[in-house]
């Protein structure tokens, strides 16, 4: 295959790709937290 | 005797009803795997690669789309010198192939018009005749196998071609998002469906290392890759796209996913279109299961098909719609044997529905927050207005008894127990009801006053049953051995690109 010469861009572009996968994982905590606190009020307050 | 027979009956039944929760578990367990997808990203092995590529477009009747998607493709960062767009017009009857040869001289070299004179045989075919072509000379190192109406983000090839630096993998395909502007509420119903169905369900098999499908707008493939399953597109399968996956990694070569390539596709923005799109994907998904049958659920070395994780995942999309009735008729059976323990098995089944809404829902929505703002309303009725009522019942149910309660009193109703159980009863039936909503959805559409009444009933049964009840279509048709046609979806030009 073709290969052409490395782009500065492309290093910055992975590593922020990276940076949003990592983010990805916080993501799921939020919404696995919104499920606890679902289930907190339920069998607390109702 | 009798006694032990009933007992067991009971406990099968609970069984059964529990069934009904598999998909949603397994949905979860999918959604779980997105979050460790940091840790098996791919980009470690890739490097900026730029190979020779040829593009790969079949066209029937595509006048109103094929321009401006040779436009953007134009407009791609990427060497100019290693791009050629082959175009092969189907026997189109309208301007296609005006189009075609208009944008062939505006760009010579890098645009080339290709043309059956029998067409309507199939996109596979189609695809074929330009393989032919592409693969008689060694200029091509790489084919992209797109749609007509498919829009490219400009740093979306390179983004997947740089995953090709890395000599194990095959294919790479990108993540299609729904791009009709302005839209209605079918269009975003799929864009809600692809964040789930495409940004994580691709996600969480890039993590297992097997992929189900490339998508059909967006696959790349090596030369290497495309020779060793055979030079040639599948013809005997409506679902050719994922019998081409299946090929590349039978063969030992690693598909990846890559997230941050974007494309835009124009998706149905009716139910009668969006069902003749979906009951061709669903009886391509049967039509592999049995192709596939040796591979389910057996491990081998060199590729992940066999893997139970993978396994569990085609099955539970596969088979929910009959999990759905299952549960539905169990609980309606339990309900006449015993009825707190039927009350009790729902409550189980409930919960879990509960958790699997909340988590899929909000997570759905933080994987692409910018489809999130446009798709949010949907994605909260995605399982239908009843569903999501029973969902907030079970669990708010005191609030909502007691306001259920004080307007009944304000209504001066008094329901009888026999109505209570009525209502009870109503919720079981509507595990699988939901479905047969969803369709009448579907038959109303075209019918007097369907515009009105057919979202109505749509929102009511919900989309998720939707998908479900065209699954159940397509059971039905392959029994039959309803005839394999090739119904295209109709492409209007109205995807617009988000600057």
């Amino acid at each position: 295959l073709t290969e052409l010469e490395p782009r500065p861009e492309f290093d910055h572009e992975v590593s922020a790709d990276v940076r949003y996968e990592r983010g990805l994982a916080v993501k799921a905590a939020v919404a696995l937290v919104l499920v606890v606190a679902v289930v907190v009020v339920r069998m607390l307050f109702i | 005797m009798a006694f032990h027979v009933i007992l067991t009956l009971k406990w099968v039944l609970v069984a059964l009803v529990l069934v009904g929760a598999v998909p949603l578990v397994l949905a979860n367990y999918q959604f779980l795997l997105v979050a460790v997808h940091f840790r098996r990203l791919h980009y470690d092995k890739c490097a900026p690669f730029f190979p020779r590529t040829a593009i790969l477009i079949p066209a029937w009747n595509e006048a109103a789309v094929i321009g401006a998607s040779i436009e953007r493709l134009m407009l791609l960062d990427y060497p100019r010198e290693a791009l050629r767009i082959f175009v092969v017009d189907d026997a189109s009857t309208d301007e296609t192939p005006d189009v075609i040869l208009a944008k062939a001289a505006k760009y010579p070299g890098n645009v080339v018009h290709l043309r059956r004179n029998v067409g309507g045989e199939g996109k596979a075919h189609t695809l074929n005749h330009g393989l032919a072509v592409i693969l008689a000379d060694d200029w091509m190192e790489a084919i992209l196998i797109m749609d007509a109406d498919v829009i490219y983000e400009p740093q979306s090839l390179r983004r997947m071609t740089c995953h090709l630096a890395d000599p194990r993998v095959g294919s790479v395909t990108a993540y299609i998002k729904e791009g009709a502007r302005p839209g209605n509420f079918m269009t975003r119903f799929i864009g809600y469906e692809y964040i789930t169905a495409q940004a994580a369900a691709r996600r969480s098999q890039n993590v297992l290392g097997v992929v189900a499908c490339l998508a059909g707008g967006a696959q790349l493939h090596s030369r290497a890759n495309l020779e060793t399953i055979g030079s040639r597109i599948d013809t005997a399968s409506l679902a050719e796209d994922t019998v081409t996956t299946f090929l590349t990694q039978l063969a030992g070569n690693r598909v990846v996913f890559e997230p941050h390539a974007t494309v835009w596709a124009e998706e149905p923005g009716t139910i009668g279109g969006l069902w003749k799109q979906r009951q061709r994907w669903a009886r391509g998904n049967v039509q592999i299961t049995r192709r596939f049958r040796h591979l389910w659920f057996r491990p081998r070395a060199g590729h992940r098909l066999g893997s139970v994780s993978f396994g569990l995942f085609w099955f539970s999309l596969l088979l929910q719609p009959l999990m759905m009735i299952c549960a539905s008729a169990s609980l309606v059976a339990l309900f006449f044997i015993e009825y707190q323990l039927a009350w009790a098995a729902f409550h189980v089944l409930w919960i879990t529905n509960v958790v699997t809404y909340v988590f899929i829902t909000s997570f759905a929505l933080l994987i692409d927050p910018s489809t999130a703002k446009r798709v949010w309303r949907q994605a909260l009725l995605f399982p239908g207005v009843i569903s999501v009522f029973i969902i907030a019942t079970a669990v708010f149910s005191d609030p909502i008894v007691w306001l259920t309660a004080h307007a009944l009193r304000l209504a001066q109703v008094t329901a009888t127990p026999t109505e209570v159980h009525a209502l009870e009863l109503f919720i079981y039936i509507w595990l699988a009801g939901c479905m047969a909503v969803a369709y009448l959805a579907k038959v109303t559409e075209t019918r007097r006053l369907g515009r009105f009444i057919s979202p109505v009933l749509l929102y009511t049964g919900g989309y998720g049953p939707l998908l479900c009840a065209i699954t159940l279509a397509a059971y039905i048709k392959e029994l039959r051995g309803a005839e394999a046609v090739w119904d295209k979806t109709e492409k209007t030009g109205k995807v617009a690109m988000p600057a």
